[in-house]
């Protein structure tokens, strides 16, 4: 459990690079999927489930209030499935999957918060009862503890669900969560050419 | 300018209290609060003013976004020396400028910086990669040099995007801060198109680079048989579809989704 915690803690602070402090890319899923993959002794795993994460998320762009599914949860969830409770890498991915899809929904609710605060915040800034940069460690505080029990839920409930009925899955699921898996990179690369297609008119 | 690595440094917090009601107004007041308590040292009602001002709605591109705030720094100084007569003008040029600026910048650095930058710098990284043979797309077992050319692949990825975004950050404080309506504070300082449009070019030659070089690993050993032939008419017809599915603005993920639902039904009913 302490592992897990660790790991989630990590990969907690990386996340906080996608958004809220930074944006220097350490929280792409390739950097956390590398950095996750070589701490737990399995790099190749790590990096190609990094990859392929940012492969199927790269039409996604954070522009305005778009809030894409989390690339640096959906990477770190998916490692952590395969070397806590040895789940196989295509299933692993799936759940990360779904674990980045679930994330972007805390995250619309936790902007949503902030928006209900501002009224009495931007008062209280004027007057200068508190200073922006208390607000901003506040702000970085929640964002970071809502990650890391984010993942520290997601994993420990996951994992022992799926330890309880893996016996049970029929191989023909086996196949297609494999195959599926196997599709993805191509998927994204070919959507990656396109986008490089679109180019603006040089003048 | 003093103030100039501070407010640098503090761009990095820009969207620190991202918010659905005004974005990053609160992230700008804390980048330009040092410029802003200089400005007013002596005039706490202005810098009062000032604060409130700041904290009307902003969103800009967190790289670009320099552009617009060394604009309306400038335009703060200009506020605070200005008759009480043209206050009202002035802020309200202060304004215009943000807005403008803020929008311009906001629609380059998401097109240079998100949507091109950093999917070339996931090319290269693949690049690399392959060149020390290390081949994402099949499964490969741990080799010694692994280590070493997968450090190279992810920091040069990294340096690939974060070297203009730095660049761009600080040249974008220090142009808007100088710069004027003749040069629209900087920002056309530069034919961002055009290096748009090479940088696109650049990611189009890679990836079809990657994906013909990765078509090749993955079946140069495979058998010419019935699995091999349903593998490969199932990927073509994968490409197509999510090609399909871009020009309807459709993302990858659920492209995955539904792939996955439906291998799963096929193989239940094969």
């Amino acid at each position: 459990m302490l592992e897990v915690i660790l790991y989630c803690f990590v990969i907690a602070l990386l996340e906080l690079d996608t958004t809220y402090f930074g944006q220097i890319l350490v929280s792409r899923p390739v950097v956390v999927g590398s950095l996750l993959g070589f701490i737990t002794g399995d790099f190749f795993l790590g990096l190609q489930i990094g990859i392929f994460t940012e492969l199927i998320y790269l039409d996604f762009i954070p522009i305005g209030g778009v809030v894409p599914p989390s690339g640096a949860a959906s990477a770190g969830v998916a490692i952590l499935m395969a070397h806590f409770f040895l789940m196989d890498v295509y299933f692993a991915f799936f759940v990360g999957i779904v674990s980045g899809i679930i994330f972007s929904f805390l995250e619309k609710f936790l902007r949503r918060y902030r928006a209900r605060l501002l009224p009495v915040l931007e008062k209280d800034l004027i007057d200068g009862k508190v200073t922006p940069a208390a607000v901003m460690r506040q702000s970085l505080a929640l964002q970071f503890l809502s990650i890391f029990t984010f993942l520290v839920l997601m994993v420990t409930i996951a994992g022992p669900c799926f330890n309880a009925i893996s016996a049970d899955i029929p191989e023909k699921l086996h196949i297609a969560f494999k195959f599926s898996y196997f599709v993805v990179p191509w998927v994204g690369l070919s959507v990656l050419f396109i986008s490089f297609s679109s180019k603006p008119k040089a003048d | 300018m003093k103030d100039n690595l501070k407010i640098f440094l503090r761009t990095y917090l820009l969207q620190g209290f991202w918010n659905y009601g005004k974005l990053q107004n609160v992230g700008l007041l804390f980048i330009t609060e040092p410029a802003l308590k200089r400005i007013h040292a002596d005039n706490p009602l202005m810098y009062k003013r000032s604060v409130a001002r700041t904290l009307e709605a902003f969103n800009a591109n967190p790289v670009m976004s320099t552009y617009s705030i060394g604009a309306m720094i400038k335009q703060e100084e200009k506020i605070s020396t200005c008759s009480l007569q043209d206050l009202h003008d002035e802020e309200r040029e202060w304004r215009i400028i943000r807005s403008s600026t803020a929008n311009t910048a906001a629609s380059i650095g998401d097109r240079l910086f998100w949507a091109t930058l950093k999917p070339l710098s996931l090319v290269l990284c693949f690049v690399i990669l392959s060149a020390g043979e290390i081949h994402v797309l099949k499964d490969e077992v741990y080799r010694g040099q692994m280590l070493f050319i997968v450090f190279l692949a992810l920091g040069g990825s990294l340096l690939v995007y974060n070297v203009p975004a730095i660049a761009a950050r600080y040249k974008g404080f220090v142009d808007s801060y100088n710069g004027g309506e003749d040069n629209f504070y900087g920002l056309i300082n530069l034919n961002w198109n055009k290096v748009i449009s090479f940088l696109k070019t650049l990611g189009q030659i890679f990836t079809v680079f990657i994906i013909f070089y990765g078509l090749y690993i993955r079946f140069k050993d495979a058998m010419l048989d019935a699995d091999f032939i349903t593998r490969a008419s199932l990927l073509v017809a994968f490409i197509v579809l999510s090609m399909f599915m871009k020009k309807l603005n459709i993302p990858n993920i659920f492209l995955y989704v539904i792939a996955t639902v439906v291998f799963a039904v096929a193989s239940f009913l094969a």
